[in-house]
């Protein structure tokens, strides 16, 4: 080979750290004001690794299951699939059925008849990718627009709220769980019926936790008391279940009162997932028309 | 052309790896080995500044695109770790592990730094020491206990398929 050249534009690194940077900055502006002009390029190179992605996954699922259960027939762990899936569906009927007693009590007192609860459609999806920074509690399922999924909807697991869906390519979906520190839920606690706000928060979750905060200083709730999405929510249904309380402390300031909750789901060992496909919106637009919401 | 053609299957490969199996070795919840920040340490130790800057930007731009936040985030992460590791390219001798070893951990950390400063700082998350122990300073030494092994991997690439390439051999001792 002959001798290596002299690049013929011989630009300064830090001329071109410059440039570079300046052109990142540019792409951070933009797609955060105009998402979706990037979204057509994003999909399109998402379709590409996500069948990869599904691929490494799938075998690595396989190679770790045949590690677990060696001397495990194939048949008998599809059979553990299929009635871990049924187990997930009944503890998440088991909930809905002590939230719509709960719910009865309460209406009892009342004296009225609304019915807060609806029976949500759900898709199964796996999970085929997480996002990889330490940073972000994000995940990728195998299920996009060609089998209906939107963004906006609720993801859960066995009896729980996992998160929501934030992008939607044509064979894949990115889920923003509720154990990502940006992540805000909009929550109700039982018994006392305190509103409060769940968020996830890093430095909670290296011990397990994630955030509650926002109770009113005045809440009597306590350890083990269960949290609920809150029918205030504009993006999550109400009556799925959070976490339980494990620590409250008041505030600062002496106005709210915030504290530990534990997730019910297993984030670290989640492999698949239920997927809502009712639109909190759609429910809103529901409700309007019965009757007018009580809150 | 080959050596883009290299570098991108690097990427591919790690940022599969990196977004699916490498969950099973993850250390507690979501501390995980980053083979992103071992490919530019590597190049821009071998390459210099430009083309550590170039690798870290376009594997920044993959991560950024299969993580779904906001574009160009992880590129400008990992082009600043390119550039900086690129200082370190006129020291660079084959078969050396102790100095890119403390590259790849100090870049590691550099890069949660800087993560944690643009992405939780701005929000009101000041609890610095919690996210130094917690999540920085695993990140950094996990991350240079891998670096170990796929290292040997990334400089005997860059020995055996993209050095010759424009390497006149008459003029190395």
């Amino acid at each position: 080979m002959k001798e290596r050249e002299k690049p013929k534009y011989d630009i300064e690194p830090r001329y071109v750290l410059l440039i570079m940077t300046m052109v990142c900055v540019f792409m951070i502006f933009f797609s955060y004001k105009f998402d979706n002009v990037f979204t057509p390029i994003r999909t399109r190179l998402n379709s590409f690794v996500v069948p990869l992605q599904k691929g490494i996954t799938t075998i690595g699922n396989s190679i770790n299951n045949a590690i677990d259960n060696f001397e495990e027939v194939e048949t008998l762990q599809k059979e553990i699939a299929r009635l871990q899936e049924e187990n997930g569906r009944l503890a998440r009927e088991k909930e809905e059925i002590e939230q719509s007693l709960y719910d009865f009590e309460r209406i009892k007192q009342l004296l009225s008849l609304s019915d807060n609860y609806k029976d949500y459609n759900t898709v199964g999806a796996n999970i085929i990718a997480k996002d990889s920074s330490g940073y972000y509690a994000r995940f990728t399922l195998d299920k996009g627009y060609k089998d209906g999924i939107k963004v906006d909807m609720n993801v859960l697991a066995g009896s729980g709220l996992v998160g929501i869906i934030t992008e939607v390519g044509s064979n894949y979906s990115v889920v923003r769980s509720v154990i990502d520190d940006n992540n805000y839920v909009s929550a109700i606690v039982t018994k006392t019926n305190d509103d409060c706000i769940v968020c996830g928060n890093l430095e909670m979750l290296s011990i397990g936790y994630i955030e509650i905060r926002d109770l009113s200083i005045n809440s009597e709730a306590k350890n083990n008391y269960k949290v609920y999405t809150s029918p205030l929510s504009e993006k999550y249904l109400p009556n799925i279940l959070i976490g339980y309380i494990s620590n409250i402390q008041s505030e600062n300031d002496g106005l709210t009162k915030n504290g530990y909750l534990t997730p019910v789901v297993d984030f670290e060992h989640l492999s698949t997932v239920l997927i809502v496909t009712d639109l909190k919106k759609d429910y809103l637009a529901d409700d309007e028309e019965d009757s007018a919401p009580i809150h | 052309m080959v050596v883009v053609a290299v570098y991108a299957v690097e990427i591919l490969i790690a940022v599969l790896l990196k977004t699916t199996v490498f969950s099973y070795i993850a250390y507690g919840n979501n501390i995980v080995p980053d083979l992103i920040v071992m490919i530019v340490v590597a190049a821009a130790y071998q390459r210099g500044k430009t083309k550590g800057m170039l690798v870290g930007f376009f594997a920044g731009l993959v991560l950024d695109i299969t993580a779904g936040g906001l574009l160009g985030v992880f590129a400008f992460f990992y082009m600043f770790i390119g550039y900086l590791n690129g200082a370190m390219a006129k020291y660079y001798v084959q078969n050396d592990i102790l100095l890119p070893l403390a590259m790849a951990a100090g870049s590691e950390f550099i890069f949660s730094f800087l993560f944690y400063v643009f992405l939780f700082l701005t929000r009101g998350r000041t609890n610095i020491g919690a996210y130094v122990i917690n999540q920085m300073i695993p990140l950094a030494l996990y991350t240079a206990l891998v670096f170990l092994v796929v290292y040997r991997i990334l400089d005997l690439v860059y020995w055996k398929v993209t050095k010759p390439l424009y390497t006149d051999y008459s003029k190395v001792e």
